[in-house]
């Protein structure tokens, strides 16, 4: 049990001594913007009240102060002529980052999202083989914010090659992999989770760049391989909890980013585990969670002694209300009765 | 028209424009006989616009074109050849012949290639006009739409976001009366497109596409004034188109298919004693040798390779 509860070093608490500060979420974001603007006059950030008034979710606090109305553009409500923008300026060697509030809004310039800043660095060839545009979007339920505020839409984008995904569960790597995404010389949508941004945790005081497309083992366990990302990493991290009373080591990997999926790790997991449950705020059907299974079950299927579960939001819109929200969520329960169903297969329970 | 050319400037113009002329007919023919693949566009009718737009701007300026392209990229100085090899899809084309017709890009020329979703390059066009200000050049951006693409969102919203930064785009509609197979009759109601401009804080103004003299004085002016800071510009100017939509089009819509008046014509007769019918004939032998060269450099050459064209695009070399 006590092994079950191991964390792997990139999460754990004790590492944060004198090399680490406790930092939350919207500060790690915050920082990261700040440090990359510092090192490299080229970043820019653009979006709808972001300047003076630091953004909606106070996200680049500071910055119009620090960096001026050159570097941190308010733009009118005009999500497309923004990231349109964005791309002009990349093309032209610039790094722009877009802030979108919500990712629920990026519906309105999906098509300068899909067709033409996936599409360009392909399309034109030579010409155009590199274009740097981060878009930061708020992902995810948790505040009562309703069906146009609360979506989880990563599978819109990570479907669209050209596009990376990256989803960040904990501050150090929303600051790791913010930096990572501002450095790529290709299109990063970069998507935060509403629920996370006051959670503290350590955060590298050194320049910590991450690695988009590496997946973190944060807990081992043999039992049973548990998935999560974004706002469910503490659901699936609460579920390892529950199921290591019951004398069950879970391992937990956090997915970091869904596009690339680093599927090498989830399946060096199942190989030991022989189980595997998927948790996601987005809907099922073509979700990350189906893309893993046929995965799994194309490169592991002899190895598996349970069949594949997944626990994710119900395939409605997102209630409003907040005793509904709860109930729409994937909660730790469902994590630990989907852990259980599996379980019950093969020698683990007995 | 005033008399506005000296003479060589008046021939050179008919030259460019008799290129442009050429490249599409031939263009035509070529399609037809299966040559290359995809869907064609051409500019005919109005060469005046490209000509007379591109004569204004430098190499450092910037251009993005619509799916009617070709003209708009040998105006600002694209090769035939090097036009007609990504249109063949060749790999020694100019985007490694993956972009097809309505996507040829020429960076070093400052030319972004027509976009397959129409309004989507006004958005673009005012981000290159931004990194343009940010690197305090003096450049400025020429961004080509029609009349059916003015009635896109992502139109208003770039219109409006160049206003609030006061950046240097030259926003230029072909109104050429017809959106694909739909007239202008039927997708608008106000007269003028140019009048637009006024709702978003900036001049506009409405001329005769057909007529160099007119789009080299309205464009002369409009590029002066974004050279020094006065903020963007809406030119509209006025043809009617040729052809059908894309070519094969059977124009079931449209009863009456002459198009507005030949902008060669216009300017022949115009400068009659300098673009007399001698020379027309001899530019365009040159401009046709020119086509004919440019063929045989699109024909030579293979196609991209597929291991060369189908690599996951998001792949990553993990640690």
């Amino acid at each position: 049990m006590s092994a079950a509860s191991k964390l792997a070093v990139p999460h754990t608490a004790a590492s944060a001594g004198a090399d680490f500060a406790t930092t939350r979420y919207r500060l790690a974001i915050r920082d990261a913007m700040t440090e990359e603007m510092q090192r490299d006059p080229k970043v820019l950030l653009m979006g709808q009240d972001i300047g003076a008034s630091g953004g909606l979710f106070k996200l680049t606090e500071g910055l119009f102060e620090r960096f001026g109305a050159q570097r941190v553009r308010d733009t009118p409500i005009s999500e497309t002529a923004t990231v349109g923008a964005a791309i002009g300026l990349a093309m032209l060697g610039f790094r722009p980052v877009v802030e979108i509030a919500f990712s629920d809004l990026m519906a309105s310039c999906f098509d300068t999202v899909v067709n033409q800043l996936a599409k360009i660095p392909y399309m034109f060839g030579p010409q155009v083989p590199h274009l740097p545009v981060v878009i930061r979007a708020m992902t995810g339920a948790g505040i009562g914010a309703g069906a146009h505020h609360s979506q989880s839409l990563e599978t819109w984008f990570a479907h669209t090659p050209g596009l990376k995904v990256v989803m960040p569960g904990t501050p150090r790597d929303a600051k790791a992999l913010l930096k990572a995404a501002i450095r790529d010389d290709g299109p990063v949508i970069f998507l935060e989770h509403k629920a996370l941004l006051r959670d503290s945790g350590p955060v590298p005081l050194h320049d910590e760049v991450g690695t988009i497309g590496k997946a973190a083992v944060v807990r081992e366990g043999r039992d049973v391989t548990l998935v999560g990302y974004s706002g469910t990493l503490k659901t699936v991290l609460s579920a390892a909890d529950q199921l290591a009373t019951s004398g069950f080591s879970a391992e937990v990997i956090d997915l970091r980013s869904i596009s690339p999926l680093d599927t090498r790790t989830i399946l060096a997991s199942v190989l030991k585990t022989g189980r595997l449950v998927v948790v996601h705020e987005a809907h099922s059907p073509m979700g990350v969670g189906a893309e893993i299974l046929a995965q799994i079950s194309a490169q592991a299927f002899e190895k598996l002694k349970a069949p594949m579960e997944r626990v994710t939001a119900p395939h409605v819109p997102i209630p409003a209300n907040k005793a509904l929200e709860a109930f729409y969520l994937p909660s730790v329960d469902a994590v630990v009765r989907a852990a259980d169903r599996a379980l019950r297969h093969g020698s683990a329970r007995v | 028209m005033p008399e506005q050319f000296r003479s060589d400037e008046a021939l050179r113009l008919y030259r460019e424009m008799q290129r442009i002329r050429s490249f599409e007919l031939e263009t035509i023919n070529l399609f037809r006989k299966g040559d290359f693949f995809g869907f064609l566009h051409t500019s005919l009718g109005q060469e005046a616009i490209a000509v007379g737009v591109c004569a204004q701007l430098r190499r450092t300026d910037y251009i993005t074109a619509t799916h009617r392209s070709h003209g708009h990229l040998l105006a600002k100085g694209v090769s035939m050849g090097d036009l007609l090899s990504e249109i063949y899809g060749k790999s020694h084309g100019l985007c490694g012949g993956v972009a097809g017709h309505v996507h040829v890009t020429d960076m070093a020329r400052g030319v972004v290639g027509g976009n397959g979703v129409l309004g989507q390059n006004q958005p673009i066009a005012v981000g290159i006009a931004l990194g343009l200000t940010l690197q305090q050049r003096d450049d400025v951006v020429v961004s080509f739409f029609g009349d059916g693409t003015a009635n896109e969102g992502a139109v208003h919203e770039a219109m409006n976001l160049a206003a609030v930064w006061s950046l240097p785009v030259l926003f230029l509609c072909e109104r050429n009366e017809y959106a694909e197979l739909t007239p202008i009759s039927t997708h608008m109601r106000s007269a003028s497109i140019a009048d637009r401009a006024r709702a978003y804080g900036f001049e506009g103004l409405s001329i005769d596409g057909s007529d160099i003299g007119e789009v080299h004085e309205a464009v002369a002016g409009a590029v002066g004034k974004l050279r020094q800071g006065a903020g963007p510009m809406l030119i509209e100017a006025r043809v009617i188109r040729w052809r059908g939509h894309y070519e094969g089009d059977p124009q079931q819509y449209r009863s009456d298919k002459s198009g507005s008046r030949d902008p060669l014509d216009v300017l022949a007769e115009r400068y009659p004693e300098v673009i007399t019918a001698e020379q027309r004939r001899r530019l365009q032998q040159e401009a046709e040798a020119e086509m004919a060269s440019a063929v045989a450099v699109a024909r030579s050459g293979a196609i991209p390779t597929p291991e060369s064209v189908f690599q996951p695009i998001d792949e990553v070399t993990l640690p």
